[in-house]
């Protein structure tokens, strides 16, 4: 349909890259709306993982100069009760009110506001604050034996996290190959560049709230529930995001604090998480462990799969990692088992981070079907195409475009695939060599989306739409599929987002954005040239069935030509148009169809390890996916460049670590916790099949990013294994846990 | 951040008046570690005295012995890319520019360096027991995430790793450091200038809080042409060292004539051992005598849980540098 596209896949340059490579951008905590100069918060947080806040003492902090004020649950309600939201309209981190109650259920928890003229002063009265508590037990170890255990029944999709079809246990007693491992993986955050930010600027009953969210209309609804408005009285702008990962994607209770706050004070107050902060203060991926017991017969095709997965949720935030979810749809399976316990412990609450579920899940079952070829003396890309289905095991429809056995193809050529050798035996130099290699997936999702589209007198576009680029380039994207449209350049193109006032949008979460978008610029662009059509004829112009072209100063179809100047005469107001849908896909309750959604990919990792010390190093990653149409070449590969760079953070370095006593994250700065570095990553390399599903939307785009973290850490731990014949079944992989094996 | 005056000192005298009128001053020279450590409330002093403007100490004077004098305050970028440094002693140029980052080393200064406080997860964490920071209080590295602290010269009290890698380098070539105080100059054998933490791991240094660092001395050592730092870490760049080694090879025929080794990370202070040196001076330059040597180095080391990887991987580290220097020698 549009593979001839003059700017659909085309490697278009940000539209904002000069805003945010010359320091211009503004993010949420450069925001200074008015004269008046903001007045700077401090949480103060709780220190015990369990209890009762007794009291607080002021006394080192009421005589500081500059000091304006503490607020606390002393303080009456300052926020209306939100532990069920009656109204579903917002996803909450955490389901509870923050300065409601006395109760503490972690460290970390936000018990406290510290307000001053000045953030240093803010900083060093949040220190003095001395809190007051009566303990009780807390459960803060995994293995705590008194703590409650949950299975809970859905994902924030709608997803069944407790899954069985056919009969496991007898498929498993006439297995002649199987493998049974448990495989854990650590704490992790999403440490984002930008830390989470509100200002919040209140109007009479009006509150306008910047803040650095993944979500604004999300945002919007929370902040208008919590402050008891009317959700037409809040307005969330956030224009520029400096990522996410997850953590600003659901609510969190910083952001009605500061509402709370700057209400009270009747000032603006901006509350500016620290980087300690942002480790107990919006999420992070909770610990799993993951026994993964898989059969096969002696071709190799999948017999049984059993998924079990342990992890915990905070006492007030239900995020459970849902690590079985690809494993239920994956491999054509007849027997399968998916499960998920969740413990609730007195930690901080987990959230969604780089693809929930899908990074840590696939690890292990990737891990496993590694050590399912070993077992069989089978190639492991072979074992994988055995294991192909055109039929989503779910529920037993077409995937809508699968291309994944032309992934692996594609990947294994790109990497060299030929030229691995038995585990342990590859050795050049000082290093031994390997390869792995695992399957990536990602669901399809697309959400309710409205768009408006305004023409105007000097042929500018404006589409107009509240959704946010948290640096994926969606700001880019946009003007590419409006510039498609009307077959025009993107620099015509005006891209309004990160306004909760505009045309509602989807939450930058799923990786589903850019399809959510395109299906409703897609339609707002079709009520755009109905409308401009139903002008020229008004104004006198015949015309044909030729499409619409917007060209400088004119509107043009086939031989017709006509001035923006005649179309939109001086004193008219520029032509606008609405459009967009409510279709759901990927979660439950959506589109009634036949086919099902995902996007699929294959990843493949070398690594070299020092033979001496185990340091292992990755000096070619491929990646190969099937993500539907590709609409930016440029950013597409650079979010999978950044996934495939997670993948290898994940595999080697990234954990958070809790001490079991009290309840406290040890490392809680990026100093201490490791992500790589320039010299860690060398080649990676990205390869798009950019085959479209239109019967996802109308761009054929699926959407892409999370996809790429997907595998990488299996694809890593598997080449580990491959080098060195060591299988390490927790992440990170580091060198002590090779040292002692290495085969020198 | 609480209020602390600044005193900007263009004499040392001055500095030492400024020290000795206030208990609770700091000298600030590059402020890389210590506004860190102010920021998180470890080091809260009520006057930060600048020492930037003193003159004459920040450069690096070749002495005619074959060695140097480092100005304390002399960048360690200043200090890596020195070609008397680089010709001289490689292992110095090496450790300064495996550290830090290129930003942090153009700030940080020499003296800075030998007094940078340990990495260890629990000293900078106001909620954690920590006897350096809070002493008496008790250690939760003990039993905590401990995979970074160290395996020997460690206590009850403390087993936090120190961290410098330059100092690896120095304490492998017998620097001096010079300092100055109320009571006048004194120069210090790099063996006694940092302390083990024994009883009171608080006290790190010998310095006096009127003292301030002038220069260390390297001196003349003509093999130390032949040396090399090696790093080993959890990523590429800009992280601590696991175990690192500093050494530095002569010899004669196939025998080792002379040889100096540092290791660090895996003390409480940057390590030597005269014993392991010993056993390999007059010993044939083999694989058997370096690993023999190793052993001896981690003789009486005390692992805890998460860091007993640091000796099997330092001695496998010290044979392999050792045959490098080897190789480079002949
Ligand atoms: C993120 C990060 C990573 C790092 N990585 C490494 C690494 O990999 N390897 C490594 O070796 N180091 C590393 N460092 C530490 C770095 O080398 C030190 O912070 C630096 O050398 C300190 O020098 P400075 O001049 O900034 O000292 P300052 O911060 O100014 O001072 C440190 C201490 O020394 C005292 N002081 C300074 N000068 C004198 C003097 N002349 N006389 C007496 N007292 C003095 C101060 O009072 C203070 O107590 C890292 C630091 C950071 C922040």
């Amino acid at each position: 349909m549009n593979l001839e596209s003059k700017v659909i896949g085309k490697p278009v340059s940000r539209v904002d890259g000069r805003l945010k490579t010359t320091g211009t951008a503004q993010y949420s905590a450069d925001q200074r709306p008015s004269e008046d100069r903001p007045m700077h918060a401090v949480l103060v947080k709780s220190g015990i993982p369990s209890g009762r806040i007794t009291g607080f003492d002021l006394s080192a902090v009421q005589g500081m100069d500059g000091f304006v004020r503490f607020l606390s649950h002393l303080d009456g309600a300052l926020i209306r009760s939100i532990k069920n939201p009656a109204d579903g309209s917002f996803a909450a981190g955490e389901e509870y009110t923050p300065f409601e109650s006395d109760r503490v259920d972690f460290v970390g928890q936000h018990i406290g506001l510290v307000v001053a003229r000045a953030l240093e002063t803010a900083e060093a009265a949040a220190k003095a604050v001395v809190v007051k508590y009566e303990a009780s037990t807390a459960r803060i170890a995994f293995d705590s034996p008194d703590a409650e255990v949950r299975q809970p029944i859905l994902y924030n999709t709608g997803e069944e996290l407790q899954v069985s079809r056919g009969d496991v246990d007898a498929a498993l007693a006439k297995a002649t190959h199987t493998v049974q491992a448990t495989y854990t993986t650590p704490i992790e955050h999403h440490n984002p560049i930008e830390p989470s930010a509100t200002l919040a600027v209140w109007d009479g009953d009006h509150v306008t709230v910047y803040d650095a969210t993944q979500g604004s209309v999300n945002d919007k609804n929370y902040v208008a529930f919590g402050m008891s408005l009317d959700p037409e009285n809040v307005r969330v702008l956030n224009p520029f995001i400096g990522g996410g990962f997850g953590c600003k994607g659901f609510t969190w209770p910083h952001s009605l604090i500061a509402a709370a706050a700057a209400r009270v004070l009747d000032a603006p107050v901006l509350l500016v998480l620290s980087r300690k902060d942002m480790y107990t203060s919006c999420g992070h991926r909770p610990y799993t462990e993951q026994e993964v017991t898989l059969a096969a017969d002696t071709d190799g095709v999948l017999t049984a799969t059993r998924h079990l997965t342990d992890s915990y949720r905070s006492p007030v935030g239900d995020h459970v990692e849902p690590c079985g979810l690809t494993t239920a749809m994956l491999y054509r399976c007849d027997n399968l088992e998916v499960a998920h316990n969740v413990r609730v412990l007195n930690r901080p609450s987990g959230t969604p981070l780089r693809s929930p579920g899908e990074a840590p899940g696939t690890f292990a079952l990737e891990s496993a079907m590694d050590e399912l070829a070993e077992k069989l003396g089978m190639d492991p890309v072979e074992l994988r195409r055995r294991n192909h289905t055109d039929i989503d095991q779910r529920n037993g429809r077409k995937w809508s475009s699968k291309h994944l056995l032309d992934c692996y193809d594609r990947g294994a050529e790109r990497i060299g695939w030929a030229r691995r050798r038995a585990p342990g035996t590859w050795r050049e130099g000082k290093d031994l060599v390997g390869l792995g290699m695992a399957t990536a997936c990602y669901p399809g999702y697309r959400t309710p989306t409205q768009t408006r589209l305004t023409l105007d007198r000097d042929g500018t576009l404006h589409v107009a739409v509240a959704v946010q680029d948290i640096g994926t380039g969606l700001y880019t994207v946009l003007a590419q599929m409006v510039a498609d449209r009307f077959r025009t350049s993107p620099d015509t193109v005006r891209v309004l987002i990160g306004d909760s006032d505009l045309p509602p949008g989807p939450l930058a979460g799923g990786s589903m954005t850019t399809a959510s978008v395109a299906a409703a610029v897609d339609d707002a662009c079709r009520v755009l040239s109905e409308t401009l059509r139903a002008r020229l004829v008004k104004i006198g112009k015949t015309l044909g069935n030729e499409p619409l072209v917007v060209d400088g100063g004119a509107l043009r179809t086939g031989a017709l030509s006509v001035p923006m100047t005649e179309l939109i005469p001086t004193g008219s107001p520029a032509i606008a148009a609405e459009g967009g849908t409510n279709d759901i896909y990927g979660f439950a309750g959506g589109v009634e169809t036949d086919k099902s959604f995902y996007s699929f990919g294959a990843i493949f990792a070398e690594v070299r390890i020092d033979r001496d010390y185990g340091i292992i190093r990755v000096p070619k990653m491929t990646g190969v996916f099937d993500v539907g149409r590709v609409i930016n070449a440029k950013t597409a590969r650079s979010q999978m460049l950044g996934g495939m760079t997670f993948g290898i953070g994940m595999a080697l370095m990234e954990e958070t670590f809790i001490d079991d006593k009290t309840g406290r994250f040890v490392n809680p700065s990026l100093g201490e916790y490791y992500v790589p570095v320039n010299a860690d990553v060398h080649e990676l390399d990205v390869e798009m099949l950019d085959i479209p599903d239109y019967d996802f939307n109308p761009f054929g785009a699926r959407g892409l990013g999370e996809i790429s973290n997907v595998g990488a850490s299996a694809a890593i731990a598997n080449a580990v294994y491959n080098a060195t014949g060591i299988r390490v079944r927790h992440l990170p992989i580091r060198l002590d846990d090779l040292l002692e094996g290495l085969p020198r | 951040m609480r209020e602390f005056a600044l005193i900007r000192a263009e004499t040392a005298d001055a500095a030492i008046a400024a020290l000795t009128a206030h208990p609770n001053a700091r000298l600030i020279a590059g402020g890389t570690n210590l506004v860190d450590l102010m920021k998180e409330g470890v080091e809260t002093p009520t006057h930060l005295i600048d020492i930037n403007g003193l003159g004459g100490l920040d450069d690096v004077q070749a002495r005619g012995n074959g060695g140097l004098m480092i100005g304390a305050l002399a960048s360690n970028s200043a200090v890596a890319w020195h070609s008397d440094v680089q010709v001289r002693f490689p292992m110095m140029s090496e450790a300064i520019l495996a550290g830090a980052t290129t930003q942090l080393r153009n700030m940080a200064t020499m003296g800075g360096n030998l007094l940078q406080k340990n990495r260890c997860f629990y000293y900078a964490n106001h909620a954690a027991r920590c006897n350096k920071r809070a002493p008496g209080s008790g250690c939760d590295a003990m039993d905590g995430v401990n995979r970074m602290c160290a395996v020997l010269g460690t206590s009850d009290h403390c087993i936090a790793a120190h961290p410098s890698d330059v100092c690896v380098a120095l304490r492998a070539l017998d620097a001096v450091v010079h300092v100055t105080g109320v009571n006048g100059h004194r120069a210090i054998d790099f063996a006694d200038f940092h302390k083990r933490p024994g009883d009171t791991p608080h006290v790190e240094f010998e310095l006096a809080h009127d003292e301030l660092i002038l220069g260390i001395e390297v001196p003349g050592l003509p093999f130390a042409a032949n040396s090399t730092y090696l790093k080993l870490r959890d990523r590429t760049s800009y992280a601590f060292a696991l175990v690192s080694i500093a050494a530095a090879l002569k010899l004669e025929g196939d025998t080792v004539d002379d040889v100096r080794l540092a290791v660090g990370s895996v003390g409480t202070v940057p390590w030597r051992s005269a014993d392991a040196e010993d056993a390999m001076r007059g010993a044939p330059a083999t694989a058997e005598t370096f690993a023999k040597a190793a052993d001896i180095f981690f003789e009486g080391a005390i692992p805890r849980a998460g860091n007993g990887f640091k000796i099997e991987l330092a001695k496998r580290a010290i044979v392999r540098v050792m045959e490098t220097l080897k190789e480079r020698a002949i």
